[in-house]
């Protein structure tokens, strides 16, 4: 069973992406996210395979907290690395600030270019594609969503993670899917 | 206008949700149609179609087998993009902006009718319904609400032939049953309409008294027409009485629950009640089983999916949706029921019925003010909470737990005797029988 879920929402946690994973029911090996946070809350990375896009091409577009991490858990796109003991004096503080203050954009461009991200990166093409299940969190993510299922009849592209959870456990009622 | 009535008259019943959906209203609906060709009427039903509750509501096929053969069902195709996860299904306009794409939706959608997601369904009924009349010309129609666009086809066809009909409303539309004030003033069309509805009907129908108070206060002028018509049980689907259990006999008390849950039910105060109780009972003591979809639609809502997660380990669990062919099995294995409502003294839930069909003792899990308790209030074995604080409705559980576990509950005869008065064809054929006569002349 592999879902992908796409989402534009501006902030990310750790426990955030723990509780999709437990309302879906599905493995740590079997969740990818492909996500444009402005920020995110906690560390090591979230419980599932992440790719993280930037929101905007200026410095600092990725949190610092999800710099840092880039080697480890997460596999980041663009964006700038922070160095470890920069980001440990105030990384936690700049991504605080951010969620307080997001500059965030015109809720449409986000869209925008979360989708064209989506449609050039080969990476998320190939996540799309091996997936059972792919899920359009937010209203932010639904263009990505579909157009990339203009690319191809499978997988399922839902939107909202409710969706998600009970097209799960269907599939596994009928016993196509694995667990 | 004179018209010629057949033997048997022609009634059209129009009801968005009918079988094979697994609505709560669709009870009531299949009834009401197998209890009109009862009557004597030839029976049109004017519905939707089934992909619609595959996709959206969800499906029981069981009931289809239910409708009475000679009842004639067209059904309508129905849109209903709100509910629409699909996204391959989606135009490339909603995945652009989707929000902006349902708002303007929603404002298409009240164009013709002002009911948001149901409105555009006005024109597809209108059509249906001139086209039925032209086939065969209809001597009475029943729409029954939610949704209240049920009602077009009975104001096309009496304005345009003088067709009597009955507004039925499951629900309300001018009301807040749940904040008990008036609803719907945004839009003037809804009172414009309703009071059409209810001036011109032959009868108006709600479900209870409290509401039909309501409505008789409003239009005082039509108060005689406006009567309580509550659901009552179907015996065909309603559990069966099962034997007291005897005392001593071994195993948890098993707590049940069977329907639709909702957010507006007070779950969260029930669950921190069986904590309570659970701490007060010995462990293993007692179980609660919870059986339905959570939330009125065919994706569960995740409050409840995250409520039911938490609780698990106190020994009440979430055990999904039940075929209505499986309810009685499930019925028979219960020793209390649970009755769990939301606040609001207009209502009363069309479970209080099935529950008393079945004996069982009931422990109600509402505000004590509602309706529900009236009807309860001569029910033999009746553990009402006193309010909804955790620690009333821990002592109505353990209260019940109790008298199970001692035998001291009154006889399962008093309790199914009590419940007679209230099998749904008791309710609605002397209603059916009324109206054969009404168009027929004939008793």
């Amino acid at each position: 069973m592999r879902v992908l879920i796409l989402t534009t929402r501006p902030k990310l946690s750790a426990r955030t992406v723990r509780s999709w994973r437990s309302e879906l029911g599905v493995a740590k090996g079997d969740l990818r996210l492909v996500a444009m946070p402005a920020s995110f809350a906690g560390r090591p990375m979230p419980a599932a395979s992440v790719i993280l896009l930037p929101r905007s091409r200026r410095w600092g577009a990725l949190p610092w907290s999800a710099a840092v991490t880039s080697g480890r858990e997460a596999h980041i796109l663009g964006g700038r690395r922070i160095p470890r003991a920069l980001e440990a004096r105030i990384g936690r503080a700049f991504d605080d600030w951010r969620s307080r203050k997001p500059r965030e954009l015109d809720p449409d461009l986000v869209s925008a270019r979360f989708a064209a991200q989506c449609a050039t990166l080969p990476q998320i093409a190939r996540q799309f594609s091996r997936a059972d299940i792919v899920i359009a969190l937010d209203p932010g993510a639904c263009r990505a969503a579909w157009q990339m299922a203009q690319q191809a009849e499978t997988p399922q592209v839902l939107f909202g993670l409710a969706a998600g959870s009970q097209a799960v456990a269907e599939a596994r009622q009928r016993g196509g899917l694995g667990q | 206008m004179s018209r010629q009535i057949h033997d048997r008259p022609h009634a059209l019943y129009v009801a968005w949700g009918f079988p094979p959906s697994r609505g709560g209203g669709v009870y009531r609906a299949l009834a009401s149609a197998n209890g009109l060709v009862e009557a004597g009427f030839d029976v049109t039903v004017l519905t939707c179609e089934r992909e619609a509750f595959e996709r959206f509501t969800g499906v029981d096929p069981s009931l289809e087998a239910a409708v009475h053969p000679a009842i004639e069902v067209v059904r309508l195709p129905f849109d209903w993009p709100a509910k629409e996860v699909d996204i391959r299904r989606w135009p490339e306009a909603r995945a652009q902006q989707p929000v902006a794409w349902l708002l303007r939706r929603q404002e298409e959608d009240r164009r013709d009718f002002p009911e948001t997601s149901y409105g555009h369904w006005a024109k597809p009924l209108e059509e249906a319904a001139l086209a039925i009349h032209a086939q065969r010309p209809v001597d009475l129609v029943i729409g029954t609400a939610n949704p209240n666009v049920d009602l077009v086809p009975a104001l096309v066809l009496h304005e345009r032939f003088g067709v009597p009909f009955v507004y039925d409303h499951r629900d309300t539309w001018t009301l807040d049953m749940y904040n008990e004030c008036e609803a719907n003033t945004d839009d003037p069309r809804v009172a414009e309409i309703e009071l059409r509805l209810v001036s011109d009907s032959v009868e108006t129908w709600f479900v209870n008294e409290p509401i039909a108070d309501w409505h008789r206060q409003r239009y005082p002028e039509h108060a005689e027409k406006i009567l309580a018509v509550p659901n009552g049980f179907d015996p065909d689907f309603s559990p069966l009485p099962a034997p007291r259990r005897a005392a001593q006999e071994n195993g948890p008390v098993r707590f049940g629950y069977i329907g639709t849950m909702t957010p507006y039910m007070p779950m969260q105060e029930f669950v921190d009640a069986w904590a309570i109780a659970a701490d007060r009972l010995a462990p293993g003591e007692a179980a609660a089983d919870f059986y339905g979809y959570l939330g009125f639609y065919g994706t569960p809502h995740r409050g409840l999916s995250a409520l039911f997660a938490d609780a698990d380990e106190s020994g009440a669990r979430y055990l999904g949706p039940l075929p209505k062919g499986q309810v009685r099995d499930v019925y028979a294995g219960f020793d209390v029921l649970l009755l769990i409502i939301g606040s609001g003294r207009y209502l009363t839930s069309g479970k209080v019925y099935e529950y008393m069909a079945s004996g069982l003792p009931i422990v109600s899990v509402h505000d004590p003010s509602i309706d529900a308790s009236r009807v309860l209030a001569d029910y033999p074995g009746w553990f009402p909470a006193a309010s909804l604080e955790p620690a009333d409705i821990a002592d109505a559980l353990v209260a019940a737990a109790e008298a199970v576990r001692q035998a001291t509950l009154p006889s399962l005869e008093a309790a199914t005797s009590h419940a007679q008065a209230y099998e749904r064809s008791r309710i609605l054929g002397p209603r059916f029988d009324r109206l054969f006569t009404l168009i027929t002349g004939k008793d």
